[in-house]
């Protein structure tokens, strides 16, 4: 069925398509980092100027296995 | 600690951090299932300013405030004016220091500083750190000054406001749509911060830099008035800040002195008493007058400043007291 679909596929639709996914992409991306600004950022490697204190105010929302 | 998603419920974004992973802050982390500050202790600018500079026009005038400041911000204003420091990754600084509370009182005192400013960047987002040096200079006779955009949860606010003793709240703007979209926050949150404040007994003044054609208009103006007028009181000073060319805008002009004395001259006629201009020296709006009878209490140019009629804070002409932390 997946070949039959492909088949039927013209080179035309097959690259507009490829395009709309590349958008959504783009856009996901996009949306990601406007609005989890500063979220994916990751654990410091440069410790030197940084010191370790445990926070106040937060909650353990899950715990992961 | 196995690991877990944690959430920050330090200020209203509540961000959500999964293992590793840093607040929209920058400066509180997610490792081994627990809440890490990076900054506790280790400032990335400190200087002795004098209290004006904050500002604060009705607390001690003429007094030096110990300025301390980590990385890092949970607002994002397009327009800041000290974006080298609060939107900074700790470990991108170019100078840290170790600076322990018991370090900041110490230099406080040798530097003869009556009060001890949290400023430059955001003393939420360094809450421990703020929270222990404030308590350490209360015991020590130091006052202390947050200098904030105020964007926090009302459960440590209330526990900061314990033991703080002024704060200059910056509000952005009266427009939600400009909270989103120029500084990444809400408008909400800072108005209610303002309020949490008053009930603790803070001494509250009011920052709204204006920035040509994105927030000075002036209808928006009389709303925050208004506000200010209703829920904080007119006793509340108010200061209109210039803008500068900065960070993300470039493209814009300075803020025209004309637009700011307009801004200034509608919350004066809204009723609010003690009304100020920043960021341009020489303007004479600098001065505190008695809202009463006109008298000048405290003449400033710059940093300059003169008590004139101001006595044990009260008008030395008609005898009106002024709100404020004089002595």
């Amino acid at each position: 069925m997946l070949k039959d679909f492909f088949s039927k596929l013209s080179r035309r639709r097959f690259g507009q398509a490829l395009l709309a996914l590349a958008s959504a992409l783009f856009c996901i991306r996009f949306l990601e980092k406007k609005y989890r600004r500063g979220m994916a950022c990751h654990a410091p490697t440069k410790g030197a100027k940084m010191s370790l204190r445990e926070a106040e105010f937060y909650e353990v929302e899950r715990r992961l296995p | 600690m196995p690991p877990a998603i944690l959430k920050c419920t330090l200020c209203p974004k509540e961000c959500r951090l999964a293992p590793a992973q840093r607040g929209d802050c920058r400066v509180r982390v997610n490792l081994d299932g627990k809440l890490m500050t990076l900054v506790y202790g280790k400032p990335g600018a400190v200087h002795v300013d004098p209290i004006e500079k904050k500002p604060m026009f009705h607390m001690l005038p003429g007094s030096t405030a110990f300025s301390i400041a980590t990385a890092g911000c949970n607002l994002h204003c397009k327009f800041c004016q000290n974006w080298e420091i609060s939107q900074k990754n700790p470990e991108d600084l170019p100078e840290t220091q170790d600076l322990p509370p018991e370090q900041v009182i110490a230099y406080a005192q040798q530097n003869q500083c009556r009060s001890i400013a949290y400023t430059y960047s955001e003393p939420i987002i360094y809450y421990e750190y703020t929270y222990e040096t404030s308590r350490l200079a209360r015991q020590a006779g130091i006052k202390n000054i947050l200098v904030t955009a105020g964007f926090i949860n009302e459960k440590p606010l209330r526990k900061l406001c314990k033991v703080s003793d002024a704060a200059n709240v910056d509000i952005k703007s009266f427009d939600e749509s400009f909270y989103r979209g120029v500084c990444a926050g809400r408008l909400q949150p800072v108005l209610d911060c303002c309020e949490v404040m008053r009930q603790e007994g803070v001494l509250v003044e009011i920052t709204n830099l204006l920035v040509p054609t994105l927030n000075d208009n002036m209808d928006t103006v009389r709303r925050m008035c208004g506000w200010l007028l209703e829920h904080l009181g007119p006793e509340t000073p108010l200061h209109f800040s210039r803008f500068y060319p900065q960070y993300q805008i470039k493209s814009l002009p300075p803020t025209p002195v004309e637009t700011l004395q307009q801004a200034r001259q509608l919350a004066l006629s809204a009723g609010l008493h003690f009304v100020y201009i920043g960021n341009v020296p020489g303007s004479g709006a600098e001065n505190t007058t008695c809202w009463k009878c006109g008298a000048l209490l405290i003449e400033r140019i710059g940093y300059q400043t003169r008590i004139v009629e101001l006595r044990n804070g009260v008008c030395g002409r008609c005898g009106q007291a002024i709100y404020g932390m004089w002595s």
